[in-house]
């Protein structure tokens, strides 16, 4: 298995080779269901970025033209946990985008929320060799950072430059082609799991596609969920979805922190399915069409019919109050917001300017939520939903899917990253012939 | 001892089969409910018996997965829509040319409808209708056709039939229509002789412009026509034409023209008389000898040749008698 830097690399290569091809597709690989979306790209508009921007050009607008979401088999806490299972479910989820499309697609970028991510912030300092900085000043400040030891079978999966400063300048966001002298840089770091990436990356091989990019599901559903002043300002998004809960905090429009909580909608289930003895499914639906984390004196009096299914005719006929089932509800859903508040703690949250805090994913639905959040969390939160995107169709602009969509929009305008800038010959060790041809492009 | 296998006592029961056979006897529309099938009580109650537990795991299997992607592979469709349809239709085509019994059979079979076809009684000529000539020449088209009928029009090839009808000499040009009630009707214009030329023993018949119209051997069967003779004359034939109606006084006497040299015209009239007309101004030559009759009576005396070639005078050509008479009267004066 190559590191992750070069498969960084490649799958960069490979997103630059689907965008000009013009079809992608795009994967949420979710505890509770999978999506998959596909993706045109006008390729007009393509042309016209990629004439004057960066190491990666921003591509232009994109329609969606496929989406399917089936339910999600064999993921657990947002990591894989039976192979044939998930493939089974990525390929319905690819089959129907495809139908939908009438398109074939070779190329998809996956999110995943699991794989325990931790955020790391690291710095480097270079010197300026020309005066101006050059995308190799970049380059070099960017392998300059030193990185600390992640652990055992962990690597990043995002390294984003957040803010260059140089000299005096504290915040750039961009410094090519500025005089200086001295170039640092805070990089954004994001480790996960190696094996749950492998994993999923030989789950997309088998359906057939290549994996041409891999997002970390906090990252993604900020992207669509948070509007551009609470990016800049400063904001935490927070996806409560099936089988974990991502936090990520932006500030100037970068995430400077990612997070999840291994608890989700699915253990709110399981919650209702012990307490009343009920299937999962049948417990999902009562979650989806009973459920509330507020309690009123009127809920008392609403009885609800629970099914048990089991044939017992007793079983099958009781009743309960709705508060009962918000008593059920609320415990487990106060214990994901306080492990929540205890990541943005840990992220010295409250030190940022801004302190909205965005609740999007499935779970975000359950009524009453905003303000048990706002108990919580703090007072400035909200309900996200994702963004509007071309040709999406009406059911799929939920919060559930800020994940997908985010993806989407990522897939259309990258954040560039620490691979997407040539790190200097001696750091990767390329081979000599290109050494030779860098010596002499800097020396004539 | 009893008998075990005797019939149970019915002790004044009805047994279900019977109990069945009565209900239906007195009220037939009403059926009773063990015999309603299962459709029926669905479409009677308005529910269905679930057939098959839904299915849990709507994936598609990887074969299908992967046929799907192959499918919408532009190149692969196309040639599966296209490429398939068109190879089968030029292999079946290959193999019915290369199978012999296929292509008599097919040939057979086309030369069938065709012959069925042709055989119906719309596509039969009944008679043959000509108009525009006379009954010689009707005659005469008929015998040189030849044709049979009834004749199938498929057989009958139009523009042959023409030009057999017009290598007829009498006929100019010929029209041919088949109309509606198996008629085959041609129009003929005819060429109509308007002088015989003497060539040898026969008389060919022309029409005004030189073309032969026909054959005679005898001239007594066209006293109507003038007569001319001689090399080329068929070329003047309007020259020889208004010598003959210049020479209208004459008639009776007139036996016909010759022409002299292939330029210019002898007129001849019986009792051996000629009347020799130049080259240019003939009809002034010719006026000048009527006149000269019509004064004299010179074509009743005993000339032999009246020369006009000369234009100054006219030279007579007298008999052998005369010229005796004449020498004699001389020597006893």
């Amino acid at each position: 298995m190559q590191s992750l830097f070069e498969t960084q690399k490649s799958m960069r290569q490979k997103r630059r080779a689907a965008l000009q091809r013009g079809v992608v597709a795009i994967l949420d690989v979710g505890t509770s269901k999978i999506v998959c979306m596909i993706l045109q790209f006008d390729p007009s508009v393509q042309m016209d970025a990629s004439s004057g921007m960066g190491a990666v050009a921003s591509h232009g607008s994109f329609r969606v033209i496929g989406v399917a979401k089936t339910r999600s088999r064999g993921v657990k806490l947002g990591e894989i946990s039976t192979m044939e299972e998930t493939e089974r479910a990525v390929r319905t989820a690819v089959q129907g985008a495809q139908k939908m499309a009438n398109v074939r697609v070779d190329h998809v970028i996956a999110c995943f929320s699991g794989a325990r991510p931790r955020s790391y912030g690291v710095a480097g300092e270079v010197e300026v060799e020309t005066g101006s900085v050059t995308d190799l000043d970049i380059g070099r400040v960017l392998a300059s950072c030193d990185t600390p030891y992640f652990g055992d079978g962990r690597e990043a999966i995002h390294a984003m430059p957040v803010n260059f400063a140089l000299d005096q300048n504290p915040s750039l966001s961009d410094p090519r082609g500025q005089i200086g002298h001295l170039l640092s840089v805070d990089m954004h770091l994001l480790t996960i799991d190696t094996r749950v990436l492998q994993n999923l990356m030989a789950c997309v091989k088998r359906c057939d596609m290549e994996l041409a990019g891999v997002v970390s599901s906090a990252y993604a559903s900020a992207i669509s969920a948070l509007v551009e002043d609470e990016q800049e300002l400063g904001a935490a998004c927070i996806d409560i979805g099936g089988g974990s809960t991502s936090v990520s905090v932006f500030l100037r429009k970068h995430m400077i922190f990612a997070d999840s909580v291994r608890i989700g909608g699915d253990h709110v289930t399981s919650d209702l399915s012990l307490g009343l003895q009920v299937p999962r499914t049948t417990a999902e639906r009562i979650k989806c069409i009973h459920g509330g984390v507020v309690a009123t004196s009127m809920d008392d009096r609403d009885m609800i019919d629970v099914d048990g299914q089991t044939g017992d005719w007793d079983h099958d006929r009781r009743q309960f109050t709705r508060s009962e089932i918000i008593g059920i509800i609320r415990p487990r859903v106060e214990e994901i917001l306080e492990e929540v508040a205890h990541k943005l703690q840990a992220a010295r949250f409250d030190t940022l300017p801004g302190q909205r805090i965005v609740l999007t994913g499935g779970a975000s639905q359950i009524p009453g939520m905003e303000g048990l959040a706002s108990r919580i969390l703090g007072q400035q939160v909200r309900l996200g939903r994702p963004l509007r995107v071309h040709g999406l169709p009406q059911a799929a602009t939920g919060p559930d899917y800020a994940a997908p969509v985010g993806l989407a929009l990522y897939a259309a305008h990258p954040q560039d990253e620490c691979w997407d800038f040539n790190v200097p010959a001696q750091r990767i060790g390329a081979k000599p012939m290109k050494r030779a041809m860098q010596w002499v492009k800097e020396n004539w | 001892m009893q008998p075990i296998d005797r019939p149970e006592p019915t002790l004044g029961r009805v047994t279900p089969m019977e109990n069945i056979n009565q209900r239906k006897q007195d009220a037939p529309n009403i059926a009773p409910l063990g015999e309603v099938s299962a459709e029926k009580m669905e479409r009677l109650f308005g529910q269905k018996t679930p057939d098959a537990p839904p299915k849990l795991d709507p994936a598609p299997s990887r074969a299908k997965y992967k046929m799907q992607r192959l499918w919408l592979r532009p190149m692969v469709r196309g040639a599966v829509r296209t490429g398939v349809p068109v190879m089968t239709v030029f292999a079946i085509g290959l193999y019915m040319l290369t199978n012999d019994g296929i292509r008599e059979q097919f040939t057979q079979t086309l030369e069938e409808a065709r012959s069925s076809i042709q055989a119906r009684p719309e596509f039969q000529i009944e008679l043959m209708k000509i108009n525009g000539a006379t009954e010689a020449l009707d005659q005469q088209v008929r015998a040189a056709l030849g044709l049979q009928f009834p004749l199938n029009s498929f057989e009958l090839e139009l523009p042959k039939v023409k030009d057999k009808i017009e290598q007829i000499e009498a006929v100019k040009t010929a029209s041919l229509f088949l109309r509606s009630g198996g008629l085959l009707e041609v129009d003929i214009d005819q060429r109509m002789p308007v002088v015989l030329w003497r060539t040898g023993r026969e008389l060919d018949m022309l029409d005004a412009n030189g073309e032969r119209t026909g054959v005679l051997t005898s001239r007594l069967d066209r006293l109507d026509l003038p007569l001319i003779a001689g090399e080329a004359a068929e070329e003047h034939i309007g020259e020889a034409l208004e010598l003959y109606a210049l020479a209208k006084p004459i008639q009776d006497r007139l036996r016909g023209l010759r022409r002299m040299g292939m330029r210019r015209w002898d007129m001849i009239l019986d009792r051996g008389q000629t009347i020799q007309l130049p080259e240019k101004n003939a009809h002034d030559a010719l006026n000048r000898v009527l006149a000269l009759h019509a004064a004299q009576k010179i074509l009743a005396r005993d000339v032999v040749t009246i020369d006009m070639r000369d234009a100054t005078r006219p030279i007579l050509r007298l008999t052998d008698v005369a010229t005796e008479i004449i020498r004699a009267s001389a020597e006893t004066e």
